[in-house]
């Protein structure tokens, strides 16, 4: 088990490395430099210069990025160009509303999927083909469109929740859960098709397999082998959908704050690529990054305890 | 990424089932193939000739009409600048269109080049590309794309080739697993052993198998590209305002969601329906491609007709009864299959009846309908008694309590017959449990009983193993005391014995016996090993071809069978054989469910087949007590020599 995380820990630095990378050198194609966003269009030539050099900007872009990475290292993702506010205290500030909507999402995508799957498996025939097509259709419907729908039925129609803004947990639980309805119901929807199909697929597999028939023929009862043994039988091949699905809800998660106004990352990276806000940018997409690292390792480590046997790659 | 070593072994029973489950009704998939497809020839043709049919240019605006609905000058009406939705819909998807080609083109042409490639080398090549689509694929899309879009001021060209770059590592996936599959068939070996080039079985043999996997392919990523095309556009970074896109006429209109939703239905629905087609078009190609069996569920057991009143009465002489049992499975053209046929089997209790025949004779599907555990599509006819209790079309509910609690199951292989992820204590404390009634703490003490009873030398060290961790006898021995948790009375055995090795297999058929005999437990024993029938069983049924053919005490069929089956089988028995002679074997093999002929089934592979066998059905009669056989020149023949 411990060699199997250090494997992934290998994995998943290259990825670190090669995303804030690529970002680094797309960041450093923009015509018009920091010192530029900085200083605005009035500036003189000698102002610029004199700021590229403070800034390091005349430097070769290896060594920019290696100071940039160690800074990182240390936790220093630099300072905004537009507020001069330190881009790790800007994030710190919007995380909580990106982790509550995708964590949220996570469970209720991975809850819902995997009980519809394993039902439809389970029951098979007329109804169980039903809740193929809709899971297919959830998949279909980008997920703006859903939320653009919800708001128009649950609060133009029923105005029963709020639209937009985020209440943070600490503030009222009541009203972070009110104001996380919508935009979790938006975002759940296609990952709730993703897992149903796989979990219908892999339950289909389980079930059809000799030891169910064993016990079966043996009084096991029927939801014991259905949500327990067929289930953990069949996780392991979930999981690897639930890793791939965690990627996909934090794309979605852009969109989703957009349309309900959720002070998120999403909405940070969106404002910062309008103002060209490059720390910040290089910030956001790292931490992402780094979020998805850490979403599949706790991914993995809670399916070991789930499936021992677990053949490594 | 971690595999499961999941059995690929099933059933006997599952392989006979798979042939015939596929669904009628293509003609339903096709049609709604038609429709998914014209609609994305509409789209196209509509968007690409947009300048040409637009009524209006994108940003004519009609202040006399803003936000207005459909009307004959503007047929979808207007949004917030008065302008007209239609030729915004129609210029507009021309920029999401052309996106969607553009990165799909890229990711397939990428994606398969690449993933060919990697399949076909395998090595360290291989694992270096996996390893960089791993990385791909677990980047998020939309927020890399937010920066480059900050970058490149809004180049949606550039934004659409990187969505096809990092898409295309999900078709690398796709297409370097095929290609490894098809590189591990028979024929590339044999290809490759016959000298030709490395290109050579690239080009002929394997390329062209990937055809349909190139269409599949376009038609996932075009829909997921379409998607991305739009998120970007509604987050406005796709193309400079005023100009329109499908994504920023939903941005705009969601503006004004307040004072109308129309502007949002016409590009809401047309990102819809065309989401649905790209996925629709794959989805349905993806189906014709593998073949989709139909999803039959876990346990229902349909009853077909009723069964005609017993003749015989159950006394309490037998145990267990099965009176012209039949099982069918459907087909896919609405037919049926008749797996077995008329099927009548006594068992007394404390007997063991061993069920012979070679493979395909139905003996499994015999053993598992008795549990109504044979396939979940079946249909099953006649009458199955336990106690004078009948069992056939009873409800789930009442088969629970019969089911390891009456009558127990012991399957063909051990080691894919227990749950892989759960400790065998635990998974014998649930059968405990589940027929006893008893608490956790003296359920786990009966469960390491039972495995004391089986004879395992150190029960608590094997209760806290997974399956996978123990031997195949090992194993076998669980199986079998998780058969005892319940108490049961009779013990269904589908070839307990095939699957281990022989000096296991020794074991195993000693612990049965002495467990008969400890519990004067009865036995239904499926098997094609005439020295266990010997060895252990009081009466034969010999099946073939879904019927049984004779039945007799043990000893009276080793003196001579009377049907010529039985005894070809019995001079096929490898144990019999003389060294140096040839070994013997029936000639011809059995005649598959549904090619079953009218008379008797065995004619034409029986040297005695005379011209009154093929002319109508045969019937089981009896000949001296306890003995039955089908065959009508049973007599003239006479018993069989040995």
């Amino acid at each position: 088990m411990t060699r199997f995380l250090v494997r992934r820990i290998a994995v998943s630095a290259p990825l670190l490395v090669m995303v804030s990378f690529l970002t680094f050198v797309l960041v450093s194609l923009t015509p018009g430099d920091a010192a530029y966003t900085v200083l605005g269009a009035g500036a003189t030539s000698e102002q610029l210069a004199q700021l590229r050099d403070q800034m390091g900007l005349d430097r070769p872009l290896l060594s920019q990025y290696t100071t940039w990475l160690g800074h990182a290292l240390s936790g220093d993702f630099g300072a905004s160009l537009i507020s001069g506010q330190p881009v790790g205290h800007a994030i710190g500030q919007q995380l909580a509303s990106t982790l509550s909507l995708v964590l949220l999402s996570v469970l209720v995508s991975t809850f819902f999927g995997v009980m519809i799957g394993a039902w439809s498996a389970a029951r098979g025939g007329r109804l169980a083909r039903l809740v193929d097509s809709l899971s297919f259709a959830a998949l279909a419907v980008p997920g703006f469109l859903l939320g653009l729908l919800l708001i128009l039925v649950f609060v133009l129609a029923v105005p029963v929740l709020p639209a937009s803004g985020y209440v943070p947990l600490l503030e009222s639980p009541s009203g972070w859960l009110r104001s996380l309805v919508l935009p979790v119901a938006a975002l759940s929807f296609g990952g709730i098709g993703i897992i149903a199909k796989q979990s219908r697929a892999a339950m289909e597999d389980v079930l059809g397999s000799e030891f169910v028939v064993v016990l079966r023929a043996n009084g096991f009862r029927r939801g014991s082998i259905i949500y327990r043994h067929g289930l953990k039988a069949a996780a392991v091949r979930i999981q690897s959908v639930v890793g791939v699905m965690f990627v996909g809800l934090l794309s979605g998660s852009v969109l989703i704050e957009s349309i309900f106004a959720l002070p998120g990352l999403g909405s940070l990276a969106v404002q910062a690529s309008a103002q060209g806000d490059l720390p910040l940018i290089l910030g956001v997409t790292v931490v992402f990054t780094l979020l998805v690292v850490a979403a599949n390792l706790i991914l993995d480590n809670l399916f070991l305890l789930v499936n021992p046997k677990v053949v490594h790659r | 990424m971690k595999v499961m070593a999941e059995p690929a072994r099933k059933a006997p029973v599952a392989t006979a089932e798979r042939a015939a489950v596929r669904k009628p009704r293509v003609w339903r998939r096709w049609a709604l193939l038609a429709v998914a497809l014209g609609w994305l020839a509409l789209v196209l043709t509509a968007t690409f000739a947009a300048p040409l049919i637009a009524p209006f240019g994108p940003n004519e605006q009609d202040a006399a009409a803003l936000l207005q609905g459909p009307s004959a000058e503007h047929l979808l009406g207007t949004d917030n600048l008065g302008r007209d939705l239609l030729s915004r819909l129609l210029l507009g998807g021309r920029v999401t269109m052309t996106g969607v080609l553009l990165a799909t083109t890229v990711a397939v042409v990428l994606g398969s080049l690449i993933g060919v490639t990697a399949g076909y080398l395998s090595g360290l090549v291989d694992s270096l590309l996996a390893a960089v689509a791993d990385i791909l694929m677990s980047i998020p899309v939309v927020v890399i794309l937010v920066s480059i879009a900050a970058v490149t001021s809004r180049n949606v060209t550039v934004l659409m080739l990187t969505v096809g770059v990092l898409g295309s590592a999900g078709v690398f996936r796709v297409f370097r697993a095929a290609t490894l599959e098809l590189r591990q068939e028979l024929f590339v070996t044999a290809a490759r052993a016959s000298g030709l080039s490395g290109f050579g079985i690239l080009r002929r043999h394997i390329l062209p198998r990937l055809g349909a996997l190139v269409f599949i392919q376009a038609a996932v990523i075009a829909s997921l590209a379409l998607v991305t095309q739009v998120g970007l556009g509604f987050l406005n970074i796709d193309v400079a305002p005023p100009a329109p896109s499908w994504g920023n006429m939903v941005a705009t209109a969601s503006q004004t969601i307040y004072a109308s939703v129309w502007p949002l239905v016409a590009p809401g629905l047309a990102i819809a329906l065309t989401v649905l087609a790209f996925s629709l078009v794959g989805d349905i190609a993806q189906r014709t491609r593998t073949g989709h069996a139909r999803q039959v569920g876990l346990g229902k057991v349909r009853r077909r007709a009723s069964a005609p009143e017993p003749a015989k009465t159950d006394d309490g002489s037998r145990v267990l009864v099965l009176d012209g049992v039949s099982v069918s499975v459907p087909t896919a053209d609405g037919g049926a299959v008749t797996l077995i046929d008329d099927v009548s089997i006594d068992v007394r209790p404390g007997e063991i009846v061993g069920l012979v025949g070679e493979s395909g004779a139905g003996k499994s599907v015999t053993a598992r309908t008795v549990l109504g555990v044979a396939a979940g599509d079946a249909r099953v006819s006649g009458s199955i008694r336990y106690r004078g209790v009948e069992l056939l079309g009873a409800d789930e509910r009442a088969l629970a309590k019969v089911r390891g609690g009456e009558i127990a199951f012991v399957g063909q292989d051990p080691m894919v017959s227990l749950s892989p992820t759960i400790r065998v204590g635990a998974q014998l404390a649930e059968a405990v449990r589940t027929h006893r009634g008893v608490g956790r703490k003296r359920a786990a003490e009966i469960a390491l009983d039972l495995l004391a009873q089986v004879r395992i030398p150190d029960p608590a060290a094997v209760a806290a193993r997974y399956p996978h961790e123990i031997s195949g006898g090992m194993a076998q021995r669980v199986v079998i005391a998780l058969a005892l948790a319940g108490e049961p009375s009779v013990i269904i055995a589908d070839e307990p014995t095939t699957a281990l090795d022989v000096s296991v297999q020794m074991q195993i058929l000693d612990l049965l016996r002495s467990l008969r005999e400890e519990r004067s437990l009865a036995m239904v024993f499926v098997t094609h090993d005439w020295g266990v029938v010997a060895d252990l069983c009081d009466r034969a049924v010999v099946m073939y071809a879904g019927q049984v053919v004779e039945t007799a005490p043990v000893a009276d069929l080793f003196r001579g069978s009377r049907h010529p089956y039985s005894a070809a089988l019995r001079e096929a028995d490898p144990h019999l054989q003389q060294p140096g002679t040839r070994l013997r074997t029936i000639a011809g093999q059995v005649p598959a469910p549904g090619s079953w002929p009218t008379g008797c089934r065995f004619a034409g592979r029986c040297r005695h087949a005379a011209d009154v066998c093929a002319a109508a059905p045969i019937t089981l009669t009896a000949h001296e007590p306890g003995r039955e056989v089908r065959c009508v020149r049973a007599d003239e023949i006479g018993p069989g020599s040995d």
